[in-house]
């Protein structure tokens, strides 16, 4: 009787704090330790004021005050916009592959492949038509792959010809999209699927449950990897097509990126860049972004030595930012504003490699190309 | 474009958000169930949030020298959510908050789950540590001994001292409310 009735007790404790934000609270912290801080060194301050004040009075001696410290500019910027090149419709995916940048875009649905050693880039080939709007692209070295959702295939494209070579049905809802590991994978909302494409025979090879609401998928470490929002990551072993789940507390709504010897995930739940050991599925470290207001994580990737992390906000003129993350230390060691959403959109997509990093979408039917700094 | 910096502040090395991944993961983890321990021993949901947040913080400074932070920063809630004043005093910073509009995320308990905390409390000190550590923080018994520095043996006594206590009291509730 005690027993149950302590339990209940227990029970409604927890419910009572489960609206309480541990970010949110985390973040207060900080602010509670500056705050003490300058509370501390304004004290402190003040009785030395008051000794100065009382030596000088009492020899007399009236020195001028030292000048202010001259705070300089700020050296985290991660990176620098070297170039803004347009596109007659909406960039929605990209991609870096050797020395091409691909772009898959809607109003009209397309696909283009640029040169990126050049400044300014130089566009390769005519724009290549697909048969629907596209949501992601991967790009390897014998193909490029695209999701078209909305007519439930995966186009297929030949770099050599730069000809759509194949569209293979998925299934319905197809969500997430990797390529490796000797297959191209897709990740299906409908029935919380993952499916296997044979490469050589452009077919469907394999269904492999993996759990409900399946998204962003990637391949790291031998094993592929796909983001269950209520769940945390699922994992499939291409040698025998079966799929397990890693279960990671308050993950993983996302993006996913592989590099660096490490899984990470764009953690739009608590606003952190979650990094896993892809060998042991644990979580090795949980980045936090530093934010102006709401913005979360909404794209990933790595390269050029970091990881570079976008945003997303739901309020209008909130700021776009780019995050660099440092891969050895774990740690924030850049943001860069890219102007607020109300310049026409939200970064939707964001690539590294060839000396540059690359985001789509911060401002309307645009990719900025950026130094490193 | 215009690029500049985002108005996030200068990098703190003191700040959490720029700590190591270590204390960060272990506040994450932590927290509500650090807020639960310290509503359950303060009785205030104005409270609680404060009451963890100075143990977090405290823990926050001596990281580096902290072997056990999960029963240490336990210790300090313990201790601190039994203090009286101190509580008044985190109260009427919490009341000066929701007057500017900003009221606590902790939520009422339902009366017959706050009446089981009031019981608690109303144990000598020691004993309503122990029951609080065992339910609400479900610490096994040397974990209780280690965060309260007690005898393993002196725990199992205090808890089995307190759940007789604690049977016949809301027994006793019950039976008045009935009558």
């Amino acid at each position: 009787m005690l027993e149950e009735r302590l339990a209940r007790a227990v029970g409604a404790l927890e419910r009572s704090v489960a609206e309480v934000d541990a970010l949110q609270r985390l973040q207060d912290l900080g602010r509670r330790r500056r705050r003490q801080r300058i509370t501390t060194t304004v004290l402190a301050l003040a009785v030395a004021v008051a000794v100065l004040a009382g030596v000088v009075v009492a020899v007399g001696i009236v020195r001028g005050a030292d000048p202010p410290p001259v705070v300089g500019p700020d050296p985290t910027a991660p990176a620098r916009v070297v170039e803004t090149f347009d596109l007659f419709g909406d960039p929605a995916a990209i991609a870096v592959q050797a020395d091409d940048l691909w772009v898959a875009g809607t109003n009209p649905t397309w696909v283009t492949r640029w040169v990126t050693p050049t400044n300014p880039l130089t566009r390769q080939t005519p724009t290549i038509a697909l048969p629907a709007p596209p949501t992601r692209l991967a790009a390897a070295e014998d193909a490029v792959w695209v999701l078209t959702p909305a007519d439930n295939r995966v186009v297929r494209i030949d770099p050599a010809t730069n000809q759509v070579v194949a569209t293979i049905r998925v299934g319905r809802a197809p969500s997430g999209l990797a390529v490796g590991a000797g297959a191209v994978w897709v990740s299906r909302r409908s029935d919380g699927a993952v499916v296997r494409i044979d490469p050589a025979a452009n077919r469907v090879v394999a269904t492999i449950p993996v759990g409900p609401a399946p998204g962003a998928m990637t391949v790291a470490g031998g094993v592929v990897w796909v983001a269950l929002p209520q769940r945390g990551l699922g994992q499939i072993d291409p040698a025998s097509n079966r799929s397990t789940v890693v279960d990671v507390p308050g993950c993983c709504a996302g993006e996913l990126a592989a590099g660096k010897g490490a899984l990470w995930v764009a953690n739009r739940g608590d606003g952190s860049l979650v990094r896993v050991d892809p060998g042991t599925g644990r979580v090795a470290a949980r980045v936090l972004l530093p934010r102006t207001t709401d913005q979360r994580p909404h794209q990933v990737a790595v390269g050029e030595g970091a990881v570079w992390v976008t945003s997303a906000s739901p309020r209008r003129d909130a700021a776009n930012l780019l995050w660099r993350v440092d891969p050895a230390s774990n740690q924030v060691t850049g943001t860069l504003d890219l102007g607020p959403t109300s310049a026409g959109g939200i970064p939707n997509s964001v690539a590294a490699g060839n000396g540059a990093v690359w985001v789509g979408g911060a401002t309307k039917g645009s990719i900025h190309r950026l130094e490193p700094g | 474009m215009p690029v500049v910096q985002a108005d996030v502040g200068p990098i703190d090395p003191l700040d959490p958000t720029a700590e190591s991944e270590g204390f960060e993961a272990f506040y994450l983890r932590e927290y509500q169930a650090v807020v639960r321990l310290a509503y359950a021993l303060s009785g205030s949901r104005l409270a609680a949030e404060d009451i963890a947040q100075e143990a977090f913080l405290r823990a926050f400074r001596d990281w580096e020298h902290i072997r056990h932070p999960s029963a240490w920063v336990r210790k300090v809630v313990v201790r601190r959510a039994g203090r009286t004043t101190h509580r008044w005093l985190l109260e009427a910073g919490a009341l000066a908050r929701l007057l500017a509009g900003r009221g606590p995320a902790v939520a009422e308990l339902p009366e017959q789950d706050a009446e089981v905390w009031r019981a608690v409390r109303a144990l000598p000190r020691r004993q309503a540590q122990v029951i609080a550590l065992r339910y609400v923080a479900d610490a096994p018994v040397a974990e209780i001994a280690q965060t309260l520095g007690m005898a393993e043996g002196t725990v199992k006594a205090q808890l089995h001292r307190a759940r007789q206590t604690l049977a016949t009291r809301l027994a006793t509730a019950r039976e008045d409310d009935h009558a």
